[in-house]
């Protein structure tokens, strides 16, 4: 019974949240509208409905709509990434900023930016997002992991040192783009992190790599319930560990990319949003990865709501306030779970 | 079902740490590993699990080479418990010894009625059945020894090899652990356990097999691995046996060589 009360609540408030995402903003439109907009869209409803001008029409399908859409996905992405290599790692301190992964993801998309990429093929930039983060994840694990342990030391030192190097690069290329007052711009964007103007096309790009990602998890989840004592107990009760770990790292470093290609880095979700949900649901991650997708979801579109409603005086930057609010969040749970702490 | 190693050396790193290793474990027998610190135990059962290659020679089961199966077909057959598991995150006991089924199953296929008596069986066998629905990261040092055990039974493999199962076991758990793999050897599995105690290792091992650096010192019934000579050869102490209840049991008591000077 409590098993699917938690499931229906997130599901509720993801609703909610979508909805209340849709609803508010600097220009107020009523709920029927909003529908209204949405169902004849969708071809259910003629399009000429009555009352609905075109600037409101633009602002819910072009504006809301997808800005909800891509927070939602960034948010289920980042939050599956996070429990992938917190389970891979066997270490709940694990995320896809922790780790480097992001950052690593912002490199690959700022160079396709810088290089003119973007430009050539809508898929330039998600994919060296995703060949980015997959390089990162794949030399945080040759160089943290040894003999299948990963000590938590190495891990976050590990993270620290590819954050420095992929951070450093990216200024490089940064530094290198900014006679282009465009490129400039966008690479700056990355590194701040928001769903501002996100169009039906960003919707399009993460959505696939959301889904490949999602669906592949689902086949891991009792692997990575049996990696909790280590390759080499995983290894002996039955896993393949070479092949299982190679497929965690490219799922992980695929949604990463993906949220990082149409979001820029936004920290915390994906270190937060497991160990929340596996407070709540356990640590069997047939049950963590799918809360913790709802839960990263519910996240990010909740910041970005806050985000664009918070301030008069203009938009917070999302990475921004969710560290800000995530940041001092995750203190607490360290204070409150010290005493346990080696097996939180 | 037959464990056989033929001439095995196994490396680890750059060093042979197995040097020509050959024996038979016998479906129905309790054979423990003795020697002393660094003398290849771990690495021998590690090997004997499928876990580490061999360099030059053979392990197979049932004339079968380990390495022609694969992992999931190895773990039906064998099961291991290696020393210092740490469990990252707190899992229900009954969450964890279910993991021991995970050989069985096929990918995404829900766990069966089948699997649940498995589990409580092996949750009754080492006396863990009240603890089944607490979590890990509550138990104390022997109780989670205890579930780690029961995770290896679940698998029900005709094989066990367990290296060392007896860390942070008080007295009473040890023998029950012991008694445990003795019933499992009596119906018919193939039991290797490396053992450090002498006293437990000669009460209820059938077969012995002592290594000192690499290599075997001596194997056979326990009466003919555990003398004054032998022992002192592999671990540099002085043993003195007392004999127990006539020549049934032995007592050993051991003392640095200094000591005897």
């Amino acid at each position: 019974m409590r098993k699917y009360a938690l499931t229906a609540m997130l599901i509720a408030l993801a609703l909610l949240l979508a909805a209340l995402s849709v609803r508010l903003g600097v220009t107020d439109i009523a709920s029927e509208k909003i529908i209204e907009v949405i169902l004849s869209e969708l071809g259910f409803l003629s399009a000429e409905g009555a009352g609905v001008s075109a600037h409101e029409r633009a602002i819910i399908w072009h504006i809301r709509l997808p800005r909800t859409l891509t927070g939602a996905f960034v948010g289920a992405s980042l939050a599956l990434s996070g429990v992938m290599l917190q389970g891979l790692f066997r270490n709940p301190m694990a995320s896809p900023v922790v780790i480097g992964v992001s950052t690593g993801g912002a490199l690959g998309a700022t160079s396709a930016i810088a290089l003119g990429l973007g430009a050539a093929s809508i898929w330039a930039v998600p994919l060296s997002a995703f060949g980015g983060a997959l390089a990162t994840v794949v030399l945080v694990s040759l160089v943290a992991s040894h003999k299948g342990h990963t000590p938590l030391g190495a891990l976050i030192l590990c993270g620290m040192a590819m954050n420095s190097i992929a951070g450093a690069l990216t200024t490089l290329v940064l530094s290198y783009s900014v006679s282009d007052f465009e490129i400039a711009r966008q690479i700056l964007f990355w590194l701040m992190g928001s769903l501002t103007n996100r169009t039906w096309e960003h919707v399009f790009l993460v959505a696939p790599f959301f889904a490949a990602s999602a669906v592949a998890a689902a086949f891991f989840g009792r692997e990575l319930n049996l990696m909790m004592s280590g390759e080499e107990s995983a290894m002996a009760l039955g896993v393949n560990t070479a092949r299982t770990k190679a497929w965690i790292l490219v799922i992980a470093a695929a949604a990463a990319g993906a949220s990082v290609a149409v979001s820029g880095v936004v920290g915390f979700v994906g270190l937060l949003v497991p160990h929340i949900v596996r407070m709540l649901a356990g640590p069997d991650h047939r049950r963590l990865l799918p809360l913790s997708m709802m839960a990263g979801a519910i996240f990010v579109m909740g910041m970005d709501l806050l985000a664009r409603t918070l301030s008069p005086a203009g938009e917070i930057r999302l990475g921004v306030l969710s560290a800000s609010i995530g940041g001092p969040f995750f203190l607490y749970l360290i204070v409150k779970n010290r005493a346990r702490a080696e097996m939180f | 079902m037959l464990l056989k190693v033929e001439n095995a050396y196994v490396e680890l790193g750059e060093r042979d740490v197995i040097k020509g290793v050959s024996a038979d474990f016998h479906p129905g027998a309790l054979t423990g590993v003795i020697g002393p610190n660094g003398a290849g135990k771990t690495t021998l059962l590690r090997a004997l699990a499928g876990l580490l290659p061999v360099q030059a020679g053979s392990i197979s089961l049932e004339g079968q080479p380990i390495d022609s199966f694969d992992r999931k077909e190895t773990a039906r057959r064998v099961g291991y418990l290696g020393q210092k598991q740490e469990p990252a995150f707190p899992f229900r006991v009954e969450e964890t010894v279910m993991m021991g089924r995970y050989p069985h199953l096929g990918r995404l296929a829900p766990e069966t009625g089948a699997d649940r008596e498995a589990v409580d069986a092996a949750l009754r066998d080492v006396d863990a059945t009240d603890l089944a629905s607490r979590t890990l990261n509550e138990l104390s040092g022997g109780e989670l020894q205890r579930v780690l055990i029961a995770r290896t039974l679940a698998a029900q493999t005709p094989v066990l090899l367990l290296d060392e199962p007896f860390a942070n076991l008080d007295v009473r758990h040890c023998l029950d652990i012991l008694e445990i793999l003795r019933a499992q050897a009596r119906e018919g599995r193939t039991v290797v356990v490396s053992v450090h105690d002498l006293n437990l290792a000669h009460r209820y091992c059938d077969e012995l097999l002592l290594l000192y650096e690499g290599e075997i010192l001596a194997y056979g019934n326990a009466g003919s691995v555990l003398t004054p000579r032998l022992i002192e050869k592999a671990f540099h102490v002085c043993a003195q046996i007392l004999p127990v209840n006539g020549e049934e049991e032995r007592y050993f008591i051991m003392r640095t060589l200094e000591e005897r000077e």
